[in-house]
């Protein structure tokens, strides 16, 4: 059927429409709602909850904290988001850049940046739609007593 | 003599068109006393501790003197102040299209680590 349509004049053009379609859906970028706050925290962080999450689970699921204050009491991470299929490179990065981050997919990533990161990480936190503070306070038992989310303006 | 006069009146009509779009799409700035007031107000000094303004602003942009200097970098959209990451690819569309002013707050804490006094200012 397929070699039937592509012979045709009319049948190559609609293949062509097509996968200009397909291609230029690949591309788009994320909706605004899917990069809100309580939309990052209700897909990447329901585990977070203030009065139970410890520091050691904190620190199994986003490792080692961006930044910390006052004895490690208030510990701050640097979040982004990541589509691991995706390979960054710096020559192909800008082209990348101009292209946009595309869909978030299922396997799409709420990353951490380390607090020294590899020039891929550059690149990544860099190529993410939006980047995001999660700033969180410890009671003396190393249990989150409170937390916040905010997205951070480029 | 005809010619000129086609050419002057089309410049003319440039520089209104100018005008007129430019007069649309400013709006008038905001006072940087009005942001204060109406979107940092919890900052007192000898009041406000540093977990509220991070809890409050996020990670801050930077931090001098140890911790007892913290400052952040902020945007304001017209609704909302919001922190500034401290690097963005210049690559970003976004970014060479962005036009608005940028603020620079200042908090200075005191070994109780409360704020000892602050200052908010606007940046170009």
């Amino acid at each position: 059927m397929l070699t039937a349509l592509l012979r045709s004049r009319a049948g190559r053009a609609a293949c062509c429409v097509i996968a200009l379609c397909a291609a230029a859906g690949c591309q788009s970028a994320p909706g605004f709602e899917q990069l809100t706050e309580p939309a990052i925290e209700a897909r990447w962080l329901p585990w977070l909850r203030d009065a139970q999450t410890t520091r050691q689970e904190i620190v199994r699921t986003l490792g080692e904290p961006t930044q910390s204050y006052e004895g490690d009491r208030l510990v701050a991470y640097h979040l982004y988001l990541s589509n691991p299929k995706q390979v960054v490179t710096p020559t192909n990065f800008s082209t990348r850049y101009l292209a946009g981050f595309g869909k978030i997919q299922p396997d799409t990533q709420l990353c951490a940046e380390p607090a020294a990161p590899s020039p891929e990480t550059e690149l990544r936190v860099l190529l993410s739609p939006a980047t995001y503070g999660l700033v969180l306070v410890y009671d003396r038992g190393d249990v989150v007593r409170a937390h916040t989310l905010l997205w951070r303006a480029r | 003599m005809k010619r000129a006069t086609v050419l002057a009146a089309r410049s003319v009509g440039a520089v209104v068109m100018i005008l007129v779009i430019g007069c649309a799409s400013e709006t008038p700035p905001a006072k940087v006393a009005e942001i204060e007031q109406r979107h940092l107000s919890f900052i007192r000094d000898g009041a406000t501790s540093r977990e509220q303004a991070l809890l409050q602003l996020g990670i801050p942009t930077g931090t001098f003197e140890g911790e007892r200097i913290m400052t952040w970098r902020l945007v304001y959209n017209g609704e909302e102040i919001l922190p500034l990451a401290a690097r963005h690819a210049t690559e970003d569309p976004r970014y060479t299209v962005w036009l608005g002013p940028a603020y620079n707050l200042v908090l200075v804490f005191d070994a109780q680590n409360l704020v000892q006094r602050h200052s908010f200012i606007e940046v170009r």
